[in-house]
């Protein structure tokens, strides 16, 4: 879904200078010299009107009383463009930007009234989306998913919110506020070259309106109530005087949903009953800025989320409270520092700050204990020392950013790794004629842990018309592998084996350990309960060993080249757009199989001199009785294997209006995501998870149709059909890989504004009108329930929501 | 030859004639003799602003410093410039009289300006002379640009530019006719 430009919005018609003639109205009153011939013929009349003003000259001057105001500033009637940031950092009309880019605008969001993020995201074209839990979901571009995909970023305001180790998006932890968001950015292209790793398949950069209190001063609130516990508050207050000013915006938010899926319920887990879904989220965001003239400015932001869920995750039980409640903390910070040296050149120093903390209570079946809770701590620091000049026809944008990031928590064993990365990047832009501009990008990076890479792109556009453009790029990223998969101890890091049953139980069921003296059985099983959290060892449902994952220091990027091709052309009311991609992944990571390696236990003494008499010298014995078991324990580690991914991809906009209240917007994505050698995406954690035939969470087809009607100046009604067809999941420890089946929704919206209360509305919403119940990402639950489930996830069903906001 | 004369003196006068006389009349009185009685087609272009901005007058170089983003404003007042859209015969006698360029010149001064600083805002344009009167009477601080014929009562005239005042036949701001 692009905003286009002559969409009827109220707020959002779009041109770009020079205005088109047919849409702009010349014959205003007043306007004296007026071309068209029918006007010739009143100009007399006119002429009339305009002497008698000269000889009564007072008519028409200031003295104006204080109560002569007129009812409301036309907005609507503007000629603002939609313009972006993201692509190529400096204000770009969409049209005329040489990447191919989709914009969700404030007015598109307030007239579909999101329960979350996803409701958006999903109707854009070459973006997917999956729900993993509520709060929480997946989003990828290209067919290039993943959990905890770390192959796109998502910036807020320009400032990257990746986890510091994982460096993916978890979309729980981001302080967002739903009701302050401007726009949304979908860059559908490599991005390395302008953000660095990570930005790999695409950026999502959120424009929210918390950075700008001097142009929508006052307090705004919002209230939306929903079913299943859905409660969402927002206030916003504004202030500026003078050349400073604040932002602060709270957001509290509860909701329940979506349904758990049922027929799980015959686990063998004591106490479980299904999953738990429940969430309350408090989001804080305070801006401020002050300048000094028009060269110099100061901003800075603190943002907090604190979030509290109770739901299914990677080490937390179902449904248990002592384990699957989840306490998320992030606090981010930044400031920036702008100043314009001259007419042509400028500075920008920033340095952020993003912190991420949660607990959750660990897996009891791992960790023999009930109460047993895991914590984890990231944080990153980044400086960004930028330079901006615009010379002749060309705009340059360089800079140095350093990145520090530091990992405080159970995956690695508390080690407390850090990563220092250091890059240069530099981009030019230049207007080779008024109908031809040209995009080149190049970034150098160094990391101290996965060494030297680069990035270039390069992109062109070419006006064909006024309102029609076409444009061609290509573009080399990369993506650096999650911190753990450096660091992963066999000792230590986390096991990945089977979780069913724990590793108490199944060492007490494998037939090695049994044959071991008692006394050794218990030294063994306290040795593994104190020392290693029970994070040391893993095994299948039989009670038998099974693989470990391990770090792999020498770990490289991923890379991903990828070409685009498209064209856009807007005429009146009609706009279409098509856009199609090739890319090739290369040096994919896995945890690969290929490259078993002899793990060596490196079982650390126990405090109790007992027991290490007797496990000293038997030690070896016992491993070798586990190594030479009915399965053999292996270990696996994440490798550059010599796989590649190739996706093959167009999507299709078109929107026109059908009458003068009534527009439609169609888009379609079409997707081909392939491995090569085929057959063997081994993305998969279980051993006996299934090895699918093409990657997960790439849904060959999505469509969406937005129709929308607009009554009268204050009403519209909005209906969404959107369509996604079968996909595959992965197995992630909780799940193995499964086939979700495809599902189509509707959606309808009723937004009324208030003509006399300006700024006020009322908005109520159905969800999945007709209640097409379908899952969601999860793949098959078979992992915790033995009995088995095809599918797994939630269920989404019939929902409604009533939201009210007013600005005062 | 005296007989024609008199037959067509006589004959009544066809009354597509005489409908054709009375147009041109018409024309004539309404084009060219009530502009001369009255004075020249009025071309001011003044300066409004909202009605409760204290601002008497402005210098050209003011107007241009602001509506190129060189400073956001006026006697102490925080303004917010709109501009009408580009290829109007007002937007054309603007630009040329007051920031001395044409729109692309302009576009390009703000394109470099917001590649240098992307929080600039570029005045907003509007589609037509009556919805850029609605908006400075409506929104605090806006400063704006009407034909002196579509000012009324809901905005302030900005008296004096470059020290001349608007009734003076040296105003500088006049569209071309």
């Amino acid at each position: 879904m692009t905003a286009g430009r002559n969409e009827r919005h109220p707020i959002m018609e779009m041109t770009k200078e020079p205005v088109d003639l047919e849409s702009v109205d010349l014959c205003d009153r007043g306007n004296c010299r007026l071309r068209s011939r029918r006007y010739e013929a009143w100009s007399g009349l006119l002429w009339i009107f305009l002497s008698v003003h000269l000889i009564l000259p007072d008519v028409g001057r200031c003295a104006v009383p204080a109560s002569a105001k007129p009812s409301r500033a036309p907005v609507e009637d503007t000629l603002e463009e939609v313009e972006i940031l993201g692509a190529n950092k400096y204000p770009t009309p969409v049209l005329i930007t040489p990447q191919n880019v989709s914009v969700i605008t404030r007015r598109q969001i307030k007239e579909l009234c999101p329960r979350d993020l996803p409701d958006l995201l999903k109707l854009s074209t070459g973006v997917d989306v999956f729900t993993k839990s509520v709060g929480d979901f997946e989003t990828s571009m290209g067919g290039t998913a993943r959990d905890l995909n770390n192959r796109m970023i998502l910036l807020i305001d320009g400032k990257p919110m990746t986890t510091p180790f994982y460096g993916c998006t978890a979309w729980q932890q981001i302080p967002i506020v739903l009701d302050s968001i401007d726009r949304i950015e979908i860059i559908k292209e490599p991005c390395s070259a302008q953000y660095g790793a990570n930005a790999f398949a695409g950026v999502i950069n959120i424009v929210t309106d918390q950075s700008s209190p001097k142009s929508d001063e006052g307090v705004r609130f919002v209230t939306t109530l929903g079913e299943q516990g859905y409660s969402s508050e927002t206030v916003r207050a504004a202030k500026w005087n003078k050349d400073e000013g604040f932002t602060l915006t709270l957001r509290y938010w509860k909701d329940n949903g979506p349904s758990p899926l049922a027929d799980i319920s015959h686990t063998p887990i004591p106490g479980y009953q299904g999953i738990q879904n429940d969430l309350e989220k408090v989001t804080g965001v305070f801006d401020w800025e002050k300048k000094w003239g028009q060269k110099t400015r100061l901003s800075a932001r603190v943002s907090r989320l604190t979030n509290n869920r109770s739901c299914y995750s990677l080490f937390s039980n179902l449904n248990d409270p002592r384990t699957s409640h989840v306490h998320d903390t992030s606090t981010l910070w930044f400031i920036e520092l702008f100043h314009q040296i001259s007419k042509r050149k400028a500075v920008v120093f920033k340095l952020q700050s993003n912190r991420y903390d949660f607990s959750l209570g660990a897996n009891p079946l791992r960790s023999g204990t009930l109460d047993s809770r895991t914590d984890e701590s990231d944080r990153f620091t980044e400086a960004d020392l930028q330079g901006r000049s615009f010379l002749g026809k060309v705009g340059y944008i360089y800079g140095l950013t350093w990145h520090e990031s530091v990992d405080d928590g159970f995956a690695i064993g508390r080690s407390k790794p850090t990563i220092h990365t250091g890059s240069a990047y530099g981009q030019a832009e230049y207007q080779f004629n008024p109908k031809t501009t040209g995009f080149l990008g190049l970034m150098a990076y160094e990391s101290s842990q996965n060494g030297f890479d680069y990035s270039p792109k390069i992109s062109v556009l070419r006006k064909l018309g006024e309102r029609e453009v076409v444009r061609a790029g290509w573009g080399r990223s990369f993506r650096a592998p999650e911190g753990p998969f450096f660091f992963l101890n066999p000792m230590r890091g986390v096991s990945m084996g089977r979780l069913v049953p724990g590793i108490t139980q199944g060492l007490k069921a494998d037939p090695g350990f049994a044959q071991l003296p008692v006394a050794l059985q218990t030294a063994v099983l306290t040795q593994v309960s104190a020392s290693s959290g029970n994070s040391a060892l893993a095994v299948d449902g039989n009670g038998n060993p099974t693989v470990l994952i391990t770090g792999n220091e020498d770990l490289g990027n991923e890379h991903l080249s990828q070409f685009d091709l498209g064209w856009e052309k807007e005429k009146g009311s009609q706009r279409l757009k098509f856009d199609a991609w090739y890319s090739v992944m290369t040096d994919m990571i896995f945890n690969s199989p290929f490259s078993h390696i002899a793990l060596k236990p490196t079982f650390t003494a126990s405090n109790d001199p007992a027991v290490n008499a007797i496990l000293d010298p038997t030690a070896t014995k016992f491993w070798q009785a586990m190594y030479n078991g009915p399965t053999p324990l292996s270990s696996e580690r994440f490798e550059n294997t010599g796989m590649q991914q190739r996706s093959l991809g167009f999507s299709a906009e078109a929107g026109d209006n059908l009458t003068s209240k009534l527009r439609l917007d169609i888009n379609y994505t079409y997707q081909h995501v392939t491995i090569d050698p085929a057959g063997n995406y081994i993305e998969r954690y279980p051993p006996t998870g299934l090895a699918l035939t093409t990657p997960p969470f790439a849904p060959r087809h999505k469509a969406n149709l937005i129709l929308r009607y607009r009554p009268t100046g204050n009403d519209t009604i909005t209906a969404v059909t959107h369509y996604t067809s079968d996909y595959d999941t992965n197995a992630s420890l909780l799940s193995n890989a499964a086939r979700v089946p495809a599902y189509t929704t509707v959606d309808l919206s009723l937004l009324h504004e208030f003509k006399k209360k300006n700024r006020s509305y009322l908005n109520a919403t159905v969800k999945n009108l007709f209640n097409d119940i379908h899952h969601e990402v999860v793949g098959g639950l078979s992992a915790l329930d033995p009995q088995g489930s095809p599918a797994g996830g939630y269920l989404w069903d019939r929902f409604w929501m009533v939201s009210y906001g007013t600005h005062f | 030859m005296a007989l024609n004369v008199r037959r067509w003196c006589c004959e009544p006068i066809p009354e597509w004639i005489r409908r054709l006389a009375l147009g041109v009349t018409f024309c004539l009185v309404l084009t060219v003799i009530v502009p001369v009685a009255f004075g020249q087609e009025d071309l001011r272009m003044v300066i409004v602003v909202h009605p409760l901005t204290p601002l008497a007058q402005v210098s050209s170089k003011e107007l241009r410093d602001l509506y190129l983003g060189e400073t956001s404003r006026l006697g102490g007042t925080e303004m917010v410039p709109v501009n009408h859209a580009a290829l109007t015969p007002i937007r054309r006698a603007f630009d040329k009289l007051v920031l001395h360029m044409n729109a692309d010149e302009f576009a390009q001064a703000w394109k470099a300006r917001r590649f240098l600083d992307p929080s600039q805002k570029q005045p907003t344009v509007f589609r037509s002379i009556e919805s850029v009167k609605i908006f400075v009477a409506a929104e605090k601080g806006a400063i704006g640009y009407l034909p002196y014929s579509a000012v009324d009562a809901t905005v302030r005239v900005v008296q004096k530019v470059d020290n001349i005042d608007i009734a003076s036949k040296d105003y500088p701001l006049r569209m071309t006719p």
